[in-house]
């Protein structure tokens, strides 16, 4: 040890030089790995945080899928209870009195189905059915006579500022009395089937 | 103080700095050492982690708990058992603190449909762990957690819920308590539908949910209307042997199975009940002896007078006072006549038919549940065995094999072991031939006829061609010897399209005890209800103007004057 610190001051010369240098490398590449390391280990750390919270999420998000699918299926199977066959028989047995369909209610082809049309047995040769444009309903006497018929001794309603008998153009009383029974004998339908029957009749072709 | 022990502590030996800085210096190396193995040790822990140990277990997120099943669905796709998840309420009564009777209570309101006694019992036991309920709501299991007792203990479970209830109970099945399967196909399939590999993929049932409906509502009804002790009844497609629907009656609740197997209700009466199935058998004798050539004509007369051999006679209930053609005999249902063909045929090829029939053999199909049928012993199998069994008696087959063979016999001749699991679109089955097309062809013939003027005339659905054969017999008393004349089993088998066969059907009510006991008037109504019913759902549709091809029959029997409508 003595033979040491006795030598060391011989050597210290060049020393102290070289070593101000190395010293100032050494604190520089120190400096240089606490830095990269420091760096890379927040890269690191931070690519690792990042990784991990993705991974929590998806497995939050499996979770939450796992959790729907099984309330989906409790949810269909709640479902199938309420509409379980046996259940469905009991209703029908109960309320709906569905039967099954028979062989006559089936049709195979267009040729049944057009046997549906066949006329009733026993009916009148059909003749050709004619839509009239015509309404053929009984007319209410009350609606069509106050209209076309003057009453003379009929009480006048109060508040009744017109009437066809007073309108300012005289109705000729004869015209009136002629469509008023036209109107309420309805016989103008009949009339008009029978000409249009007759018309059916004349063309060539119908007998 | 004496002056050594003055002076001791300031005595220096030369050299002890020097060893007290070697001693520390060494110390100091030591934990340097030790330090510096600990961290490599950490290094290398941390380097085989990251390189050998992949992924940490508990990435996957936790799902199925144990005891999960596959579902089991119909040949729709109509879900007929699934699994949920349910969990299993534990106490240690040891480990309970605070108030047991406050508990009980809490629990007790939690779990209504529970007894408060078995609760209570649970609770106050003097044991380690007991049950106090199984398969609880994941609601109740919450209410439960968020009661923070210590000494309860909640395992999670899987729960088997048949949305059906107990539509096809014994086809389908049950699971027990711990989750197994314990009937029907959950326990013929319980390797495959507890495989995890395949939980997601359900197990496909050739079962039509609704043919299974139609056939159990029919077969109820008539039970209930002649207040029958059981029923049966199984729906066939005769071309791939699909079982569309097997119903046993009395059923039982699925969800709840309760009891012990043992019980009427759990009995497979399709494929584990034997029976004396009766005149439904004549149709095969009929067809054994066309086939084997022991009757070459249809035309063959059969006298009915009765028969004696050994210590029996065989007579027929309603004799004829004619000898009967070959479709006559099984028109009428002659006991003489079939047993005349089947003393020509003898043993052995009458054997022979029915081991290729299946009937020799426990009944067919996946269930586990399958009957041994009962036939004489060989060395027993002489004459007068040859003669009843040719009409079906000292013969016990389930209602099954009945259904198997019937589809042999109307589809050509083939026969296709039954399945009960769906047959793919166009996959071609494995068959065995039995009987020839020809006779095939006629036997459809007769069975139609044998419905048209025979005893099966309220089977007739109208429109859809039925064919088909009632069987009335007596059971036998139990525990001795002989037959009850009082007690009958009814059956009636058949198929339809008969121009074109496409399903069999075969309906059994056991020991109907209100009104009529015969087939004609209990089994086939049901057949036909079962058949206007199903049909349109099978996409068969009635024809009034078709017939099954009868000339080979004609002027070989008397045709019904008036159709009596039922």
């Amino acid at each position: 040890m003595a033979r040491m610190m006795l030598k060391s001051p011989g050597n210290a010369a060049w020393m102290r030089d070289g070593s101000v240098r190395s010293g100032r490398r050494g604190w520089a590449s120190a400096a240089f790995l606490i830095a990269g390391t420091l760096a890379v280990a927040l890269t690191s750390y931070s690519l690792s945080l990042k990784v991990s919270s993705e991974r929590r999420e998806t497995d939050r998000i499996a979770r939450q899928n796992r959790a729907l699918e099984s309330e989906l299926k409790a949810m269909d199977a709640e479902l199938r209870v309420r509409m379980r066959l046996p259940q469905l028989q009991r209703w029908n047995d109960t309320i709906l009195g569905m039967v099954p369909i028979s062989a006559s209610q089936y049709l195979a082809n267009p040729v049944h189905l057009a046997n549906y049309g066949k006329p009733l047995p026993g009916d009148a040769p059909a003749l050709p059915s004619v839509q009239l444009a015509v309404r053929d309903v009984p007319i209410a006497p009350s609606l069509a006579k106050p209209l076309l018929v003057s009453a003379p001794g009929a009480p006048m309603e109060k508040g009744a500022t017109t009437r066809p008998s007073q309108a300012s153009l005289p109705i000729d009383p004869v015209l009136a009395s002629a469509m008023s029974q036209a109107v309420s004998s309805q016989t103008a339908p009949d009339d008009l089937l029978r000409q249009v029957e007759m018309t059916f009749q004349g063309q060539p072709g119908n007998p | 103080m004496s002056p050594a022990a003055l002076a001791r502590p300031s005595i220096r030996l030369p050299g002890h700095r020097q060893m007290a800085l070697g001693i520390a210096r060494q110390r100091l190396a030591i934990g340097i050492l030790l330090f510096g193995a600990f961290t490599i040790l950490l290094g290398l822990r941390l380097g085989e982690l990251a390189l050998f140990d992949g992924a940490p277990r508990h990435a996957g997120v936790a799902v199925a708990s144990p005891h999960m099943r596959a579902d089991i669905v119909d040949r729709n796709g109509l879900t007929l058992a699934s699994s949920f998840e349910a969990y299993a309420l534990a106490a240690r009564p040891r480990d309970i603190v605070g108030d047991r009777e406050a508990l009980v209570q809490k629990l007790a309101l939690i779990l209504p449909e529970r007894d408060i006694a078995a609760i209570r019992a649970a609770v106050f036991h003097d044991g380690k762990f007991r049950y106090v309920t199984r398969r609880i709501l994941p609601e109740q299991a919450e209410a439960i957690r968020r009661l923070g007792e210590p000494g309860l203990t909640l395992e999670r479970e899987a729960e088997r819920l048949y949305p059906h209830v107990g539509l096809a109970a014994h086809m389908v099945g049950y699971t027990g308590i711990d989750g197994r399967g314990e009937g029907g196909m959950e326990r013929a399939f319980e390797e495959r539908l507890t495989d995890p590999a395949r939980l997601s993929e359900p197990l496909v049932l050739s079962m039509d949910a609704r043919v299974q409906q139609a056939l159990e509502s029919e077969l109820q009804s008539q039970m209930t209307l002649s207040e029958a002790e059981g029923a049966a009844g199984v729906v066939l497609d005769v071309h791939t042997g699909e079982i569309l629907a097997l119903a046993s009656l009395p059923a039982f609740n699925s969800n709840s199975p309760g009891g012990l197997t043992g019980m009427p209700s759990h009995m497979n009466r399709a494929t584990l009940g034997v029976y004396e199935l009766g005149s439904t058998f004549k149709a095969f004798t009929i067809a054994m002896a066309l086939d084997s050539g022991v009757v070459k004509s249809l035309d063959e007369r059969f006298p009915t007078n009765p028969i004696h051999v050994s210590r029996f006679r065989i007579s027929d209930i309603h004799p004829k006072p004619y000898p009967l053609s070959v479709p006559e005999v099984l028109i009428h249902s002659s006991n003489v006549g079939t047993a005349r063909m089947a003393e020509r045929m003898g043993a052995a090829v009458q054997k022979d038919f029915l081991k290729k029939l299946g009937f020799l053999d426990r009944a067919p199909g996946e269930l586990l549940e399958r009957g041994r049928t009962l036939y004489p012993a060989e060395d027993n199998w002489g004459q007068s065995a040859v003669l009843t069994v040719g009409f079906g008696h000292g013969i016990a087959v389930t209602p099954l094999h009945l259904a198997s063979a019937y589809a042999t016999l109307v589809n050509g001749g083939v026969r296709h072991e039954p399945t009960y699991l769906k047959v793919p679109e166009g996959a071609k089955r494995q068959a065995t031939r039995v009987f020839s097309e020809k006779t095939s062809r006629l036997l459809n013939g007769m069975l139609r006829l044998a419905v048209m003027d025979g005893t099966g005339r309220r089977a007739d659905a109208e429109g859809y061609r039925v064919g088909g054969k009632t069987g009335t017999a007596e059971k036998v008393l139990a525990g001795a010897r002989g037959y009850d004349r009082r007690r009958n089993i009814t059956t009636f088998a058949g198929a339809f399209p008969m121009d074109d066969p496409r399903y069999v059907v075969v309906t059994m009510v056991d020991d109907p005890s209100k009104g009529s006991r015969m087939a004609g008037t209990v089994a086939a109504p049901v057949f036909k209800n079962v058949v206007n019913r199903i049909a349109p759902v099978l996409g068969v549709a009635p024809d009034m103007a078709r017939e099954p091809d009868t000339h080979a029959m004609d002027g070989l029997y008397t045709p019904r004057k008036k159709p009596v409508q039922p």
